[in-house]
């Protein structure tokens, strides 16, 4: 996306509004988002400002000379939110999608359609007020820094319907079909659909911890500088003191108690917010919608012919409670920052339900609950040594300096037992490694504490990495690593037996049989393995 | 130096010889800059590492061999080749990589000349694939070597089919 000077385009005329564009005619003109935006652009930045607002205020106040700093942050913020809408305009033809926007810079951004691979459409709770969403354009670039093609603000009668024109471009050459809007529901399956007892799998997923150290950094830094010291406060003081005069083990069980319903309500709150509605559904078109969120609704299609596989996410605890989520691994969706809720197939739900989905999203069922290869003694004895070694070598460190230098002297020696707990952390891990290739596909799972199962299609294998440290050439091991265009770019199997990465990696790029050193000698080890 | 498992078939092309001192003044020039920010913290008697005496000669150890065994180690592991249809790159030392691209999936070949590199008149390339993941680099190439071998694999991947996605 470059921004390219305007000279030839008329800016100054402003176009009707709120009408769609006539597939008929070939250049459509240029138009403006819908006017409600006046009212949520402003009001969006206020909130957004409203940290460094609360600091100006206090400044201001504080200060009680010179100019009201808070008054004239506030207008600006409100003329920034208005400018924004007064200077975007898009149009749609046949052929490109057009945006140009901004204030200073102008930008003039283009997509061609044959390259929309993704339309997201949301809505914050304004928005949604108003009746207006967001539509985001996605075109699959790996570029960073490339801006995504947002148009925030269109009437929401009209984006179901431009998303449907736009993803499915290649169906409705007709030109005429489009308008449809009752077929449209018809040719949708539902594949899964939020279950109320859902819910009960977010403290597990520890999210609230997040949102709470956010909450707690956001709440020092306005105290910090608004130079409100927090043992000022009445209720706080009373409380420190209160803490002071109880024992410690019940100030301790007291704010771990805190701590967990804290951790809990806020993780509920989080799955709430974010998946409250959520529906999986294929369109005969050949997408996949995810539809979720309470306040902020959000609807992302994905299109299947970009989809390359999926991924089981299933954390430690998660996972004991039996639980587990699911991601898309797709082209042209970010899977990186703030972006990467696009990729959600399922939020945090019954492992059953999981699985069932991902045979469904793959079309094959004997994928998602195939048994896994395991890796072998070699792989096992590489997963206790490596969380042994590492362990062993820091308590080595912290003995040391507690003997050395006189301080930390039980902390250290209570250390000792983080060896049994790394011992269980290694066996856990090689219970999740495995690897099995079903129907050109690579299933690979591993990790404990961050446990992924991976499943991506050979088809979408580009490359192949075999790596071996040292320690695993003598251990006859290969860490291998498929590459491909799509989700987080590698896909590692570790520490494979080598004769069953060398198989494996043919399997995947058969151009990698070459690099065989022979085949007589192979296939006699390959017998043995 | 145990060697690798005789599985693996070295790919056909040894870089040129003089990438042995190539890695070597690299890896001695940051081994250098660690050095002289601990001198300058021991002179201006920093707290921050501890017992600087001790500390730097430990460096002074790690670095040393770490020059003594490096540069020759990679030298024998980084090995390349391009066949009809593939490219095959072996690197690194302690840690070894074979890469495998097919010819049909290469994007872009790259080659570039660092300051060093100069020095050495030697050229790096990178052959990058669809994937964010996936580059291939050989490192320390003669620069006529590196010219063929980016004209030939350009060659043969315009001749290759679709879109390399």
């Amino acid at each position: 996306m470059t921004a390219e000077p305007q000279s030839d385009q008329p800016s100054g005329i402003p176009p009707p509004i709120g009408v769609l564009p006539d597939p008929g005619i070939p250049d459509p003109p240029w138009r403006r988002l819908a006017p409600g935006m006046l009212l949520v652009e402003p009001v969006r930045e206020l909130i957004r400002f409203i940290p460094m607002l609360i600091v100006l205020i206090f400044a201001g106040r504080v200060g009680d000379t010179g100019p009201p700093w808070g008054l004239v942050a506030t207008g600006a913020v409100i003329a920034l939110g208005i400018s924004r809408y007064a200077t975007t305009r898009y149009r749609i033809s046949d052929a490109l999608v057009e945006v140009r926007r901004g204030v200073f810079q102008r930008r003039h951004l283009t997509v061609p359609r044959d390259r929309i691979r993704t339309v997201d459409v949301s809505a914050h709770p304004l928005q949604r007020l108003l009746k207006l969403v967001k539509v985001e354009i996605g075109t699959g670039t790996s570029h960073h820094g490339s801006e995504a093609v947002a148009l925030d603000g269109l009437p929401a009668s009209a984006a179901g319907q431009l998303r449907a024109e736009l993803l499915h471009r290649a169906a409705a050459t007709g030109d005429a079909t489009p308008r449809a809007t009752s077929d449209e529901s018809a040719e949708e399956t539902v594949l899964a659909r939020l279950d109320r007892r859902w819910i009960g799998f977010a403290p597990a997923t520890l999210s609230g911890v997040i949102t709470g150290a956010v909450l707690i950094s956001l709440a020092w830094r306005i105290a910090g500088e608004a130079r409100i010291r927090p043992s000022e406060i009445g209720v706080v003081a009373q409380l420190l003191r209160s803490l002071r005069s109880s024992p410690l083990w019940l100030d301790v069980l007291l704010v771990a108690g805190v701590v967990m319903l804290a951790v809990t309500i806020l993780s509920v709150a989080g799955y709430v917010l974010s998946f409250w509605g959520y529906t999986l559904t294929r369109h005969a078109r050949g997408t996949l919608q995810v539809t979720r969120g309470l306040l902020t609704t959000r609807a992302t299609s994905i299109e299947e012919r970009r989809l390359r596989g999926v991924d089981r996410f299933e954390p430690l605890l998660l996972r004991w409670f039996g639980g587990a989520r699911l991601n898309a691994i797709a082209t042209g969706l970010r899977h990186r920052g703030s972006e990467n809720g696009s990729a959600v197939l399922v939020p945090p739900a019954p492992v059953a339900i999981v699985t069932a989905v991902e045979d469904a999203v793959l079309g094959n069922t004997r994928i998602g609950a195939a048994a896994l290869i395991p890796h072998g003694p070699a792989a096992r004895r590489r997963r206790y040594s490596r969380a042994l070694g590492v362990t062993a070598v820091l308590i080595a460190v912290l003995l040391v300096l507690s003997v050395r230098v006189g301080w930390l002297v039980v902390p250290a020696w209570s250390s000792l037992l983080a060896l049994p707990v790394a011992a269980l952390l290694a066996r856990d891990r090689y219970r999740g490694l495995g690897h099995a290739l079903i129907d050109d596909h690579l299933v690979a799972r591993s990790g404990s504490l961050a446990r992924h199962r991976s499943v991506l299609a050979v088809s979408g294998v580009i490359g192949v990495t075999l790596r071996q440290s040292y320690f695993q050439r003598r251990a006859g091991l290969i860490s291998l690593t498929a590459t491909t265009s799509a989700g987080a770019q590698r896909y590692v199997v570790p520490d494979l037996p080598d004769t069953i990465a060398l198989d494996l990696a043919e399997r995947l790029v058969p151009q990698s049989g070459t690099i065989r050193v022979a085949v007589a000698h192979d296939a006699g080890r390959q017998h043995t393995a | 130096m145990t060697s690798p498992a005789p599985l693996l078939r070295p790919p056909a092309n040894r870089v040129s010889p003089r990438a042995v001192w190539y890695w070597l003044t690299r890896a001695l020039i940051g081994w250098l800059a660690v050095i002289a920010a601990q001198i300058v913290a021991w002179v201006l008697d920093w707290p921050v590492p501890p017992w600087h005496p001790q500390v730097l000669a430990f460096t002074v150890v790690i670095a040393v061999a770490h020059l003594a065994v490096m540069p020759r180690w990679r030298y024998r592991v980084h090995r390349w080749e391009l066949t009809s249809d593939a490219v095959y790159v072996r690197s690194g030392w302690w840690t070894q990589e074979w890469r495998i691209a097919p010819v049909s999936r290469i994007q872009t070949v790259d080659t570039e000349r660092g300051p060093i590199g100069r020095l050495f008149h030697l050229t790096k390339v990178t052959v990058t694939t669809a994937s964010a993941a996936g580059p291939l680099v050989i490192d320390g190439l003669d620069e006529p070597v590196a010219a063929g071998f980016a004209a030939s694999a350009t060659a043969t991947a315009q001749a290759a089919q679709g879109d390399a996605t």
